[in-house]
Order: C-alpha cells, then structure tokens, then sequence
C-alpha cells in the first residue's frame, strides 16, 4: 500500500492529538447525555410511544426504562472518565462508544432523530484504535524537543503506532493509526455537512435556497437575535444561500492546510454560533468534532511553553523530512 | 488494511442513507435537517399544547422532556399516533404531575397547531387548528 492515497487516508498525525481530542470528547459525553440527547430522561419512566429505528429493531434493543437508563449512563460516564484519564483505552474506549450509541438510538427512537451526532459517534468508535496515545510521552523541559523528535518519529511510519514502541523520548509521538483516526472524524465532520446539503436538494428540491425555510425555523425556535435577522431584508434568503454553498463546499477542509485551514474551521464554527444564537441551534456533538482539524498538541504546548519557556516541537511531516 | 475497509463500508452505508434511505437508517440516514422547501407564500406549522388546569386556568404548556417529558418534535413526528389513540396524552399529564409536582394539575390536554401563513416569506397571518384533546383521568 502505498501512493497518495494511501498517504492520505493515513497521515502521520501525533498521538497526542488523538488523545487531546478524546480527553475533549469523553469529558462531553455526560454532558450530552443530560442536555442534549436529555430526552432519554423524559422516557426513563415508561413510554408507550418507542419507535425504535432499525437498528434497534434488528438487535431488539429495549425502550428507555429507568433501570436501563441510569444503568447505561453510569457505565458510559464512568468508561469516558477512565477513558479520558488515558486508562484501558480500548476497552473502556469500546464499551464507551457502543453504550453511547445505543443512547443515543434510544434517544432518536421517539419520533425524532437529529441529525448532529454522526461525527460524534465515528469518533467514540475511531478513538480506541490508536490505544495508548498517552500525554505523558511529550518531550518535557528535561529533554530537547525539537532535536531528538525527527528520530522518535521515523519509528511509527510501519503504520501501527499504538504508543508501545518506545523511542528514545520514552515513547512514540506520531504515527499514521493516530492520522487515520483523525482523518476518519475530519470526514464525518465534512460528510455531515456535504450531505446535508445533498438532502436539501433531495427532499427540497433546487427551490430550496429561494423558500422559506429559514423563516420557518425562525417562527418556530427563534430569539430576539433570530427575529431581528428575520426583519432585515432578504438576510435570511441570503443565509439560505450561504449555507447551502458553504455545505457543499466543504470537502475543501480536507484539503486545505495551515490558515486556510483554521479559517475554513473559525467560519463554520462562526455559522453554528450565528444558527445558535437564532434559532437555539447548537450542533455542539458535532461542533467538538471539529476539533479533529486543529493541532490540538500545539495549543496546549504553547499554553505550557507559555508557563514553561520551553520551544514548541515541530509538526510530523516536517519532522520525517528532516529525517528522509 | 482493516482501516480502509471500515472506513469504505462506513462510507458506502451512510452514501445509501443518503441517496435511498431516510430517518429510520439512524445514525447512517440522510442529514436531512432543514431538507425541505417552504414556498415564499407557503404555510409555516408547528404545535403547541394548552391544558385546563387545577388552578381553573387555561395554559400553554411547553412540549418539552422537563415539562411533559417529551419533545415537541417526537409528539409532531407521531401526531397520527396520538390522534389515533389520544389516551396516550395522559401519560404526559402523568408526566407532568411527576415532574412538576409544584404546578397546578393539568385536567384536560389540547394539542394544537399553530398555522402562520407567509407572504413573500413573511410571516402574514395565524390560526390556531385542534388536533386532539383528551381529558385527564
């Protein structure tokens, strides 16, 4: 396997990026599970109106019970804490990503199914195949960062860096199991959006951006800030179009790299501020995961060499190209 | 070699979602939030529940899971169930009583929808249209 395809469903990321992420991702989970996916809650107490999505018809899962629900949040709480800690990642990881899902198909089971966990879900299943990415293995103020990386990161190349092929540094830092994890979240995140805007098409037809769906969701759910948008002239027909370009031309963040990147990021992530502050829309499962694209690492370094004056490492690839 | 294979059949099962499936593929059914066209002169819909309370008052009651125990757009989404077999609102009076055990008592459910009439996709007038009520035992 090689070639640019490979290289790119494969790229070296580092490690401690994947795990940032799930520290992230873990510490949302209950969170989630009592705001946003709340409505499990409402069901806990016997409901006569389950209809179970596929899924859970072919499995014959169960419908929200009380002894069902608290179970099912208790162990998901409690596998994203050891998770999130760097502990058992794989089997905490799993059992969290399969608990998850099962509540969040109970929670779609009800009569109405969202549409902003897609991300959320690939990335609690992407997470436990790193393994140990563990924070611990970064280069601290007793080793010289930026010299001995380009030879700890030559190790991972085979494709399998799980963190247990130390290197000189203690640990492996980079690999390319931690660059297809990434790259998975990075196209749930784009998927969600290219097809969505292909299901406006679908279902809406090509009137789509010139109806009056906007208007729609602004009577229903809207703010003081979504009605005063609705009151300027022609600002809700305009975002209608905006969105429905933006979302199509969003495999573009697959693509991009460096400040095109993050800009490309900062606007989506501006649009869900902007569809939350009208309409109360969130899209927060969805919009942690756009975590995947920024160097995660590099924050939290900087935060530190802020504390620490230490330097701030190189990326992967630079780093391999110094070596090769 | 596993990677891509996953990855591809994740890929192909959510590309059906998109193309032929809908909501009932969760969470491989098509994105399809906002996926439909309200014509500039078309009707805007959603629903509202009032109650008879206790308290002799007659109240909007928010079709939310920390009131009823249920979200607005579940009972929209099986509004012919309801309509079909109303006792099943007595659960979320149950609900209600339940969770909100300071509030007055609802005695009887109205669930309604609120029609609003758009004109060059302004909101130009609203009805209010009762699809099912029930009495609470």
């Amino acid at each position: 396997m090689a070639g640019p395809l490979t290289s790119w469903w494969f790229p070296q990321e580092p490690l401690r990026r994947v795990r940032l992420l799930g520290v992230v991702v873990y510490l949302f989970l209950p969170v989630d599970m009592i705001l946003f996916t709340g409505g499990v809650w409402g069901h806990a107490h016997g409901s006569s109106i389950y209809r179970p999505v596929l899924v859970a018809r072919l499995l014959h899962l169960p419908g929200a019970g009380t002894a069902l629900v608290y179970t099912l949040f208790a162990v998901v709480v409690l596998g994203a804490l050891v998770a999130a800690a760097g502990r058992l990642p794989r089997v905490a990881g799993y059992v969290v990503a399969l608990g998850y899902t099962y509540w969040a198909v109970l929670a779609m089971s009800y009569g109405k199914v969202d549409h902003d966990h897609l991300a959320l879900i690939v990335t609690l299943f992407v997470l436990p195949t790193v393994g140990r990415a563990t924070v611990r293995t970064l280069p601290t103020a007793d080793q010289p960062t930026v010299r001995t990386l380009p030879t700890v990161r030559t190790l991972p190349t085979a494709g399998r860096a799980t963190g247990k092929t130390p290197g000189p540094g203690g640990a492996s830092t980079c690999g390319q199991a931690a660059g297809w994890a990434l790259r998975c979240v990075q196209i749930a995140v784009v998927a969600t959006y290219f097809l969505s805007a292909y299901a406006k098409i679908r279902h809406g037809g090509w009137e789509w951006p010139n109806g009056a769906t906007f208007q729609w969701a602004v009577t229903r759910r809207g703010t003081f800030f979504g009605h005063f948008v609705a009151g300027i002239p022609g600002a809700l027909l305009i975002g209608q179009w905006v969105v429905l370009l933006a979302e199509t031309a969003s495999p573009v963040l697959l693509f991009l790299r460096g400040r095109a990147l993050y800009a490309g990021v900062a606007f989506f992530l501006a649009f869900h501020v902007v569809t939350w502050a009208a309409i109360t829309i969130h899209f927060l499962p969805h919009v942690i995961c756009l975590a995947a694209f920024l160097p995660l690492e590099r924050v939290v370094q900087r935060a530190r060499r802020g504390a620490a004056g230490q330097p701030v490492p190189v990326a992967c690839d630079k780093a391999v190209d110094a070596v090769g | 070699m596993w990677r891509l294979v996953a990855a591809t059949a994740v890929l192909m099962a959510l590309g059906y979602g998109t193309v032929a499936g809908d909501d009932d593929l969760f969470p491989f059914g098509p994105m399809v939030q906002y996926a439909f066209s309200i014509p500039p002169d078309g009707e805007i819909r959603s629903l509202i529940m009032e109650a008879d309370t206790t308290a002799g008052a007659r109240v909007e009651i928010p079709i939310e899971p920390y009131y009823v125990g249920i979200r607005r757009a579940e009972l929209e989404g099986q509004l012919g169930r309801y309509m079909a077999e109303p006792s099943l609102l007595q659960e979320l009076a149950d609900n209600h009583a339940r969770i909100r055990p300071q509030d007055p008592r609802l005695t009887k459910i109205y669930v309604i929808t609120k029609v609003i009439t758009l004109r060059d996709r302004r909101p130009a007038s609203a009805h209010h249209v009762e699809r099912v009520t029930w009495q609470v035992r």
